[in-house]
């Protein structure tokens, strides 16, 4: 067995697992966002209290609806999640195991690792029974119709019941319990860190373990690695984007040309925007990063800032708690790149040759289909 | 006659980086003379979607991909190069050159 490969392939299932629950997340928390910015006007601060669905003010009642909307998108998580993995696994068959097994977990209180082992077992039990049970040609939809839902899903329901599922729960409480009671220095330097590295590879694999922890404690109601990380995220491509802007000599065309397209995909939420700089002079560039990162991350957690969602972007900037200060440390950190990446450049003598060719829009049809025929 | 790939591409959230990477490619390959037809599997459904034919056509599969690639029954037997989303994001030229290397091979 080859294990990198291994490591690829499960990767690839868990990414997948996480691409279908994205959505569910963002709606989920979106909506529980709203009903709690809203109820926050009435002074409330317990909407989802049973108390309110009796309140003589209409509002009042459907922001208790709405929050309770937002809950019932959010239980859905770990059924999805697994069940994506599974099917990633296993194709069709591994869905139903999967999302079976995902609501045990979530109600047996596993959380994110219980449902990556659910989505996983599910799936590969699946793959096993399809590769390894031969039945003759008249019986062979027995497979598919019967055998892959049943013992399937048997099988993983075991598993996560009497194996993994209690001391999956145990490590999820105790976790979330260590995060959630952190307090003071300790806070705003788990910030920082999550916020350096996120910052330091622009969604490579320290960014991505970075965020996909944040995500995965995410699900179980710890909320400053996520704030931290989303800060992160859109730091380093607003801040070298508001560089080329201020200070055009200092960077080619081409990076002129990268520099806007930097800042606007800072403001949809994707730090890679920020890679053809780090590409040019990683030296300088990187650095500034994750210090630009690692601060707006330390301020945003520090203040109090929340931020439930799964989103960078600047749509999801007013669903977040004390959402000002949120902002507020996002321009922080976008200055500091700023700062530190016109400090550490020097001037570039401007070659005016090259300017033509890198506007060049990329065209589906450069050739025809003649062409691509023949 | 010039060599042919076809490619897809998917990440995580389908919005971003399953664009860059098609524009990437698109462009890269255009430099290098060759021609390349890129379907994206992002957020939004399937775009550019490679039919059977070229399917055919294509020397090598290149699968930039975060995710598992809908319907891959489509390119059984083909030679495939998985490489993550943000490859050609980052090195275009290298993933392509790769995917010819591997459509030469036996």
């Amino acid at each position: 067995m080859n294990w990198k490969k291994l490591g690829k392939e499960l990767e690839q299932h868990v990414m997948t697992g996480i691409s279908y629950m994205i959505p569910i997340v963002i709606a989920g928390a979106v909506l529980m966002a709203i009903s709690r910015v809203g109820a926050s006007f009435y002074g409330i601060n317990n909407i989802w209290d049973a108390q309110w669905a009796k309140s003589a003010n209409a509002v009042i009642q459907f922001l208790h609806t709405d929050d309770g909307w937002g809950g019932t998108a959010l239980g859905l998580m770990f059924p999805i999640i697994s069940a994506y993995i599974a099917y990633s696994v296993a194709d069709k068959g591994g869905i139903a195991p999967g999302i079976i097994g995902g609501t045990l977990v979530a109600s047996m209180n596993a959380g994110f690792l219980g449902a990556l082992a659910s989505g996983l077992i599910a799936g590969y039990t699946v793959k096993f029974l399809v590769a390894h049970i031969h039945l003759p040609e008249a019986a062979k939809s027995v497979l598919p119709v019967f055998i892959v839902p049943v013992v399937g899903s048997f099988i993983t329901l075991f598993l996560i019941q009497y194996v993994i599922g209690v001391p999956f729960a145990g490590i999820n409480t105790g976790l979330a319990a260590w995060l959630k009671g952190m307090t003071g220095t300790n806070r705003v330097l788990l910030a920082a860190i999550i916020g350096g590295m996120v910052g330091f590879d622009l969604g490579g694999p320290v960014n991505k373990a970075a965020v996909t922890t944040a995500m995965a404690l995410l699900t179980s109601g710890v909320y400053d690695p996520n704030t931290a990380a989303q800060v992160a995220i859109i730091i380093p491509p607003l801040g070298l984007g508001l560089a080329t802007m201020i200070n055009k000599r200092k960077f080619s065309p081409e990076l002129q040309e990268a520099g806007n397209a930097s800042l606007v995909m800072g403001l949809i939420g994707v730090s890679e925007g920020a890679i053809p700089f780090a590409i040019e002079s990683p030296l300088k560039v990187i650095p500034a990063n994750m210090i630009g990162s690692a601060l707006g991350s330390a301020i945003a957690v520090g203040l109090g800032a929340v931020n439930r969602a799964p989103i960078s972007g600047f749509y999801g900037w007013f669903a977040v708690e004390k959402w000002w200060i949120y902002i507020f440390a996002i321009l922080v950190g976008t200055l500091t790149v700023t700062a530190l990446t016109l400090l550490f450049r020097k001037n570039v003598t401007v070659t005016t040759e090259e300017t033509a060719t890198t506007t060049e829009d990329a065209d589906a049809t450069y050739f025809s289909e003649d062409q691509w025929e023949n | 006659m010039s060599r042919k790939l076809i490619a897809v591409t998917a990440c995580a959230t389908g919005v971003a980086h399953t664009y860059m990477a098609e524009k990437a490619l698109i462009q890269q390959a255009k430099k290098m003379g060759v021609l390349i037809k890129v379907e994206t599997q992002g957020a939004t459904g399937i775009g550019n979607r490679l039919n059977a034919k070229d399917c055919q056509i294509g020397e090598a599969v290149i699968f930039a991909t975060d995710t598992k690639v809908r319907d891959s029954d489509r390119f059984e037997g083909k030679k495939i190069l998985q490489v993550n989303v943000s490859d050609p994001i980052k090195n275009a030229q290298k993933v392509i050159e790769d995917a010819l290397a591997l459509a030469d091979q036996n």
